[in-house]
């Protein structure tokens, strides 16, 4: 059974993501879903969510799940790309209430084309990423260029080590 | 052996964090964050946590700051290195008043504008890096990205 976990960070709740997720594990009950919800105080039909996990019981979640669905946030976005596994994140949104500014458009645009990572725009979007789960690639746990560099730079320049 | 006081709050700024670490291999290395736990995860043994605070909460603010200020009299960073939030910028201030040279890495999740306590940082940190190549200025750097 594949298991799939949503998690929407520990500051806010983000409903317009868990209500996509609802929708569509109704039509998949041979999926496990596991949701970490923050204060959503939404009644779900076909979910079940915990407030929180500890981060014992995340990683144990993390570490066997097939597919990691959540917001645009880089805790859950590193995470993915720690565990090699597939990721599909919708970003939250200023005008909808669902942070306190847009920054996550931004971190979107930034892995959006990015090897294993879905940027969804809505539960429409959202849809259509999940309606071929086992095609959905992994993200890759390899160092990029960029990470490189900037790991070097803290060592040979800030921190003057040869 | 250098001493390095390594500062993130739980969730994506410790990861980001994480994910620099190796660069402080071969130096004394004292760990701060907000969730306990997380350290033990990773095998880190040398790390302390605080209170997490942002700029709405005046009273955590203040029990994390007197935290942090234990923390950096005791250890005595020559180093003070963070990702963010607000227990970082804490961190950099004290530990420069104290002479250490200190580094902010603003969170790749800032990608429009420097966050609030990244702008504060450019005040008072040795140095301030942006993951953003566009938001690099006449004193913040752009020397890359954790992605």
């Amino acid at each position: 059974m594949k298991v799939i976990f949503v998690t929407v960070g520990t500051q806010l709740p983000f409903d317009r993501l868990l209500l996509s997720v609802d929708r569509w594990a109704g039509n998949n009950s041979d999926t496990e879903v596991i949701v970490q919800s923050c204060s959503s105080n939404v009644q779900f039909e076909n979910i079940k969510v915990a407030q929180f996990f500890s981060p014992q019981e995340y990683k144990k979640i993390v570490d066997r799940c097939d597919v990691i669905i959540g917001h645009a946030g880089m805790g859950t976005i590193i995470t993915a790309h720690e565990h090699n596994t597939p990721l599909v994140i919708m970003s939250r949104l200023y005008k909808l209430g669902e942070h306190r500014n847009d920054h996550q458009l931004s971190t979107a645009k930034k892995f959006h084309g990015v090897e294993g990572v879905y940027v969804v725009d809505d539960e429409a979007g959202f849809l259509e990423v999940m309606g071929d789960v086992g095609a959905l690639r992994p993200c890759s746990s390899a160092p990029t260029k960029d990470r490189e560099k900037l790991l070097g730079y803290i060592k040979n320049d800030f921190l003057g080590m040869t | 052996m250098k001493k390095i006081l390594a500062v993130a709050s739980g969730g994506g700024h410790w990861k980001q964090l994480m994910l620099l670490s190796p660069a402080l291999e071969g130096c004394n290395v004292k760990y701060i964050t907000t969730i306990e736990g997380l350290p033990e995860q990773e095998g880190i043994e040398n790390y302390r946590i605080v209170k997490d605070s942002n700029k709405d909460e005046k009273l955590s603010l203040l029990i994390t700051l007197l935290q942090v200020f234990v923390i950096v009299i005791k250890y005595r960073p020559d180093f003070v290195i963070s990702t963010g939030a607000a227990p970082g910028l804490l961190a950099i201030i004290l530990g420069r008043m104290l002479g250490a040279k200190t580094l902010w890495v603003d969170s790749i999740a800032n990608g429009e504008e420097l966050s609030m306590a990244g702008r504060l940082a450019k005040k008072c940190s040795s140095k301030v890096l942006s993951q953003w190549e566009l938001l690099a200025d006449d004193v913040v750097e752009h020397k890359g990205s954790v992605y």
